[in-house]
């Protein structure tokens, strides 16, 4: 992602009403989840405009997906600069320096941890929906695919998505024995996420 | 035109050192798990070394060990160890979050 | 008689884009995966699979053999489909030009990524800027939904017995290609109806076996000239043609582009910002932030790129005070990007005023609302007499 400098910020009034910026590596969904997001959104009635960044294209590398969310039509085909949330799918990750570049006020991070946030990552921080994704997808789906788990984390944390409309997009990207254990990956994320409000 | 941007290359075209990033790659931070000895298990065999793709096990003298500036945490040491010497770790565990 | 609506889903621009071609029902489809297309070759092989698609698909070692496999076919009366990017289109290169030369109304996908020269897997318009005296046909789309609706077009044009030339429909890679928006796909029946009246038209000559006839014969002097005169008039002619099926699409769909650009806010605009592909979007965003400033500010998107809409061009320029014109490509050789120089040759019809050339996007690097909103703000010095700076690399100056 080519690096967000102060005047990206400026034109926040411009742009769609919702972002929402997806950090993991590649091999562990992140593409899928923003797609998964969009087409949940979609089934609600908004507009959506999703898409990933990668450098290399390979199991392990980062990856950044950006997904918009807004009640008209969006046009602008460009990267996200002003997240109003952060979702982190791989903990390491968070030692990222451009992580939190431009998180807007009152900005959500949804996070996949084994460990306990101990302080608050960054000040435009307002809410925090914390899991351990990773362990629920190993229980539920055999491996370390915690997309699903996250984006169930994410509807309860955030509130901006209907869990039911999360529930029948995936049913759009996965069929069979592999859909029922991503659904049910996403319902521990909704019940098991801990909520945190700054 | 102001340039801003500080030159990458040295050269006119894309040469650089086949000894640094951009020719090498930091293929370390694409890491998930990487590989932990447990020193009591591993008998110096090398079959992990002639195994490891990217040929980045450092020989220690009595012990072979990853050089994590390279170590893609692909598993495969840990998997040819006849001694099962190597445990895959998540990253996750060596990160202090705060 | 109107089409139904289609059915809304999410898809990204390489689905939408093989779901398109599926409705054209191309009868041979060969092309060679390459990142950022892979998906278009992919998704074309598993609908001829499992029986949604009725075509032949033939595998091939790379893509020069994938557009001659298209070019012979669609000689021998088939309707066909390829689709490559940068290193692919250059590899097919020397086919690419004998396609045009046969006039072989091919149409081909070109998701933009750049050419070899140096090592890129990202976005960029430099392979199409590369392929301009190809003799092909060239639309670059703005978004998913439009990819779609131009393959569809693509079809009605190429196949055109007043045309019968190959069309090239480009979109940006990574920034399209894997973009997932909500897009409503035809019904087959509808793009059946749109593409119908080229059946009632006279048929094209073909390969026909056991017939005494053939195609690419030498052209010698007189005989080359000839061909390459009735190629020139075609694409002379595929402007207006490009226009009344835009027109026709929306009628029939309810969707229409505006043809060979489309205008946007133009209207008593001082000023001029002309783009192409996804910056479009961006720069709709930014006119309408400057609009509601009291800016007088336009946007003309370039849809067709050759033929060069020069006489809508003109029209709609003429009589500016000042033009901002952003390229992701270069035009080697000239100080500007290649569309401000095509644009700066209609300054005979169009009047001298400042013409400001922008370089951005290249290798995946975004084009955001700041920098078009720099050019906006620079573009408008330059319209009240302000000095300006001709050409801008906005990468280098970051």
């Amino acid at each position: 992602m080519n690096g967000a400098v102060g005047a990206e910020y400026e034109r926040r009034d411009l742009i769609a009403v919702k972002e929402i910026r997806i950090h993991g590596r590649g091999g562990q969904g992140a593409v899928l989840a923003a797609r998964m997001l969009a087409s949940a959104f979609v089934a609600e009635g908004k507009y959506v405009a999703s898409f990933p960044m990668y450098g290399f294209e390979r199991r392990g590398a980062p990856v950044v997906a950006f997904t918009r969310v807004d009640d008209k039509p969006i046009r602008e085909k460009t990267q996200i600069y002003t997240p109003d949330c952060l979702v982190v799918i791989d903990p390491g990750l968070m030692t990222l320096p451009t992580l939190f570049n431009g998180l807007q006020p009152d900005g959500i991070l949804i996070l996949n941890t084994p460990k306990k946030l101990k302080k608050r990552p960054h000040e435009n921080l307002k809410i925090g929906g914390v899991i351990n994704a990773t362990r629920i997808a190993v229980e539920e789906i055999g491996r370390d695919i915690p997309n699903t788990c996250l984006l169930g984390a994410f509807a309860a944390a955030s509130g901006w998505l209907k869990m039911e409309s999360l529930l029948a997009c995936l049913e759009e990207y996965l069929s069979g024995d592999i859909l029922q254990r991503n659904l049910k990956s996403a319902a521990r994320g909704y019940r098991e996420v801990e909520v945190i409000k700054w | 035109m102001v340039v801003k941007h500080k030159n990458i290359f040295k050269t006119e075209g894309t040469w650089s050192d086949a000894r640094k990033l951009l020719l090498k790659l930091d293929t370390g931070s694409w890491r998930t798990e990487r590989p932990v000895l447990d020193r009591e298990k591993c008998n110096y065999c090398g079959l992990c070394a002639l195994y490891c793709p990217p040929q980045c096990l450092l020989d220690r003298g009595d012990r072979y060990e990853p050089n994590l500036d390279f170590c893609k945490g692909c598993g495969i040491c840990a998997k040819e160890c006849p001694r099962g010497a190597f445990g895959m770790v998540p990253e996750g565990e060596f990160i202090d979050e705060g | 008689m109107k089409a139904k609506k289609g059915k809304v889903s999410v898809m990204t621009g390489n689905y939408a884009a093989a779901n398109a071609a599926r409705l054209c029902r191309p009868e041979v489809v060969s092309a060679y995966p390459i990142t950022p297309q892979s998906e278009v070759a992919e998704q074309i092989s598993a609908y001829v699979a499992n029986g949604e698609l009725d075509a032949e698909i033939v595998e091939v070692e790379g893509e020069n053999s994938a557009m001659n496999v298209v070019c012979a076919a669609s000689l021998a009366g088939a309707r066909v489909f390829t689709a490559t990017s940068s290193y692919g289109l250059v590899f097919m290169y020397d086919t690419l030009l004998q396609t045009a030369g046969y006039r072989a109304p091919v149409v081909m996908v070109n998701v933009n990524r750049e050419p070899p020269g140096i090592q890129a897997v990202s976005g960029g318009q430099q392979d199409l800027i590369s392929t301009r005296d190809s003799g092909w046909v060239q639309v670059i789309v703005e978004n998913n939904q439009e990819i779609i609706d131009q393959i569809i077009m693509a079809y009605r044009l190429a196949e055109d017995h007043d045309i019968q030339l190959p069309v090239m429909v480009n979109y940006d890679g990574y920034y399209l290609s894997y973009l997932a928006e909500s897009v409503e796909m035809p019904l087959i029946e509808d793009v059946d109806a749109f593409l119908a009246p080229l059946k009632s038209q006279p048929p094209r000559p073909r390969i026909i076996p056991g017939a005494a006839t053939g195609c690419g014969t030498h052209g010698m002097e007189m005989g080359y000239v000839e061909a390459r005169y009735k190629h020139w008039s075609a694409l002379e002619r595929a402007r207006e043609k490009v226009d009344d099926i835009d027109r026709l699409f929306g009628e029939y769909f309810g969707r229409s582009y505006g043809g060979q650009i489309e205008e946007y806010r133009t209207d008593g605009a001082d000023i001029i910002i002309v783009t192409s592909g996804s910056a479009a979007g961006t720069t709709r965003t930014v006119v309408d932030a400057k609009r509601n400033e009291g800016v007088r500010v336009g946007m003309v998107k370039i849809r067709l790129f050759r033929p060069f809409p020069e006489d809508r061009l003109t029209e709609v320029l003429k009589g500016r005070k000042a033009i901002g014109v952003v390229d992701r490509s270069l035009c080697f050789g000239w100080k500007c990007g290649p569309m401000c120089m095509e644009i700066k040759a209609l300054t005979p019809d169009i009047g001298r005023m400042p013409i400001l050339s922008y370089i951005d996007g290249l290798a995946n690097l975004d084009i955001t609302v700041p920098h078009i909103t720099r050019v906006v703000d620079e573009v408008n010095g330059a319209a009240q007499g302000k000095p300006f700076q001709e050409v801008t690399w906005i990468p280098m100056e970051e």
